[in-house]
């Protein structure tokens, strides 16, 4: 990378910023109890099976975009069979502050197993996730030009990035305390792969008055580990970021580097027949990176006024020359520094009643808290159980802002073999590029012994989204055939 | 003796197998509306930018250093008055690198002067590119300067001048275009005084462009 590249990564580091998106949120998920991998989201729920052994790799599948900017349709026209970008679309619809986030994970494996009082279960997954956020404004300036705000700073903060990859060894135990009450809590080992995202970013961009000189302030801090090479010149300036290609995909995949630890806690509480409240709160811990970390710096103040100062040249090209005085006077600087880069916190809340034999309804709120934002989202959603080997779920969210979320899920039992899909967007799967949300998770696994008309009561009196013990129904000890007996 | 038969058991292969057909079908399921939709071999790596920009071009100060010769010229005339003569160049911005297309429209140059010299300066603009000249025109005057009784530089003279451009100056066979300013001024009497403080008598220059640009990129 020459330092046009690294004009590029200024430039990225002023229109970056962080507020990471990490969550993996499924609303759907949360209300289907029955499902094995619901225990994810939840770590109280248990399933009702005496063991679980998800599919590898396929046991919990999760992928989310979501893009608060713009429908990724809108960047392009067409002509002629032709898709030519053409983002005048998209920008003109930008607000103040944006966002773009990818999320995905996929379990490598997963297990779960009963106890007469436990429900333990062991996953390890790869997650993987990226963001972006930036100011509609700075956008527009790039795209349009600054001659119409020329004279006007422009604030750089609230416009960050970041990625991370990591690996998650999840270690999870349900129990019940107390009648009526199911209790979960999931310490997580993670190790960290390789990130980047921006620590710390200040400044303002400025065209000045009379003759258009550019400045640029910047107090800019990006961290990042993983496969990159960064070279630096003899006064410690960073020259070039590249990806390191010698580094091979076993040896990166393999690594167990970088340490992390994180909690998920979770409860399930019957409140009477018919109600059943659960929460969970997830992805409480950090991960410290230390391989190959690096602390990427630019501080300064930066002046352009143009590549001729007092009669003396200073290159034949223009934009060149831009581009050398800035990173110059803004001087980025790298040196190894080790760091710890936090998970994002995320709550579930939400009740589920039984309606009538076969169909539940049920609300739930979802918290995520991002650096210096808490970003909400709610759900209502109708389950229906036509069999007791199948159920079918649709789903209504408010979340990111879009009041049009309609999803849907469906689990299915078939001897051992069960499987779950769910998606908090429908029309999404059948319209990507029209749709700022695009959210699906699926999962297989192999449930052994675990027979529905055996375990599982399906009656008004015990709500299907509520966990299922592994305990007979009508056994002395279980607190539900107490409080039927009661009767 | 009736022989019971069984079937022949299903091998793990066969199982991962079937698994992997009822992954890949669900997802095809899935995905293929959308495939199908949207098909991305359409999409074209041709992107063109169009921005108002305003850029700095560059700044220059012209001076008369301690021997008493211009950078420029200077000439004397018969009455022993100092008559400024002098040519500048600044550096318009280029087609970028990796841009198959670059054209500019309602460009305007923007140009501030300041002037120190006791006498009204005038100012013709010249695009240069390639080796030709396209005389573009002239500024308003711009005034002269104020000097206090030790004839030392007091009060610049300020103009502030905006000069259209025309479109044609920039298309693709544009090369290095340049902006060529010349100065020329009245005549300024060399008194003594003057001459000893004639180092401080200096001419800013500053300048500008506003332009539409439009740049394509891709093949």
């Amino acid at each position: 990378m020459n330092r046009k590249h690294l004009t590029g990564l200024v430039i990225g580091i002023w229109m970056h910023g962080l507020s990471s998106l990490f969550g993996q949120q499924s609303h759907g998920l949360f209300f289907m109890h029955q499902v094995p991998q619901a225990n994810m989201v939840n770590p109280a729920l248990a399933t009702d099976c005496p063991w679980v052994l998800g599919i590898p790799a396929l046991g919990s599948v999760h992928g989310h975009y979501h893009n608060t900017a713009f429908r990724t349709n809108r960047l392009w026209s067409e002509s002629n069979d032709t898709l030519y970008w053409s983002p005048d679309r998209a920008i003109q619809k930008l607000q103040n502050r944006e966002a773009i986030d990818l999320q995905s994970h996929v379990a490598l494996l997963y297990f779960g197993i009963h106890t007469p009082k436990s429900y333990f279960t062991f996953s390890l997954t790869e997650r993987a996730t990226a963001y972006q956020t930036f100011r509609g404004k700075a956008i527009e300036t790039f795209w349009y030009g600054n001659a119409p705000t020329a004279g006007k700073p422009a604030p750089l903060s609230g416009t960050r990035s970041g990625a991370l990859h990591y690996r998650e060894l999840a270690l999870g135990w349900s129990f019940e305390p107390a009648p009526q009450w199911r209790i979960g809590i999931k310490p997580k080992f993670l190790w960290g792969l390789s990130a980047i995202y921006t620590s710390k970013l200040k400044g303002e961009l400025q065209t000045t008055l009379p003759v258009y000189a550019l400045q640029a302030s910047l107090d800019a801090v990006v961290m990042a580990s993983g496969p990159f090479v960064f070279t630096q010149n003899n006064l410690g300036e960073l020259t070039q970021i590249r990806i390191n290609s010698d580094v091979s995909a076993p040896s990166y995949l393999l690594s167990f580097k970088n340490p992390g630890l994180a909690l998920d806690l979770g409860f399930v509480h019957q409140y009477d027949d018919r109600t059943t409240i659960a929460g969970s709160l997830l992805d409480l811990g950090f991960i410290h990176f230390s391989k190959d970390a690096q602390r990427i710096q630019a501080n300064g103040n930066a002046t352009f006024d143009g590549p001729v100062q007092d009669g003396n040249w200073n290159t034949n090209e223009y934009w060149d020359s831009l581009a050398d005085s800035l990173i110059q006077q803004l001087n980025p600087t790298i040196r190894p520094q080790s760091f710890w880069m936090p998970l994002t916190p995320q709550a579930y809340l939400g009740a589920t009643r039984q309606m009538t034999r076969k169909i539940s309804v049920g609300v739930a709120g979802h918290l995520i808290y991002f650096p210096g934002k808490l970003k909400p989202s709610m759900a209502a959603m109708a389950q229906w159980n036509p069999a007791k080997w199948v159920t079918g779920q649709v789903n209504y969210s408010i979340q990111n802002g879009s009041w049009t979320n309609v999803g849907a899920g469906f689990f299915i039992r078939a001897g051992a073999f069960s499987m779950f899909a769910t998606t908090d967007h429908l029309p999404a799967l059948f319209h990507l590029t029209s749709s700022r949300t695009v959210q699906l998770r699926f999962g297989f696994a192999l449930t052994p012994g675990c027979s529905p008309s055996k375990n599982q009561i399906q009656s008004h009196t015990h709500p299907g989204a509520i966990p299922c013990e592994v305990l007979p129904a009508n056994a002395p000890d279980n607190p539900r055939s107490t409080r039927r007996s009661r009767r | 003796m009736n022989q019971v038969v069984h079937p022949p058991a299903r091998s793990f292969p066969f199982l991962r197998k079937k698994l992997l057909h009822v992954y890949i079908s669900l997802l095809l399921a899935l995905c293929a509306p959308a495939c199908v939709r949207e098909d991305f071999g359409q999409l074209s790596d041709k992107l063109t930018w169009s921005p108002y920009l305003t850029l700095p071009i560059g700044s220059t100060t012209m001076s008369i250093n301690q021997t008493g010769t211009l950078p420029g010229t200077s000439l004397i005339d018969a009455n022993q008055n100092l008559l400024l003569q002098y040519t500048d160049t600044l550096l318009l911005p280029d087609k970028p690198e990796s841009a198959v297309a670059y054209t500019l429209s309602q460009a305007v140059a923007r140009l501030y002067f300041s002037n120190d010299f006791p006498a009204e300066l005038q100012v013709l603009l010249f695009f240069e590119t390639a080796g030709q000249m396209v005389p573009l025109g002239a500024t308003n005057l711009i005034a002269a300067g104020a000097i206090s009784n030790e004839s030392r530089p007091m009060q610049p003279g300020i103009l502030l001048a905006e000069i259209p451009l025309p479109d044609a100056l920039w298309d693709q066979s544009t090369q290095n275009p340049r902006l060529i300013l010349h100065f020329s001024s009245g005549s300024i009497p060399l008194n003594e005084e003057f001459i000893r403080h004639l180092s401080e008598f200096k001419i800013h220059t500053k300048a500008g462009l506003r332009a539409k640009f439009q740049i394509e990129f891709g093949e």
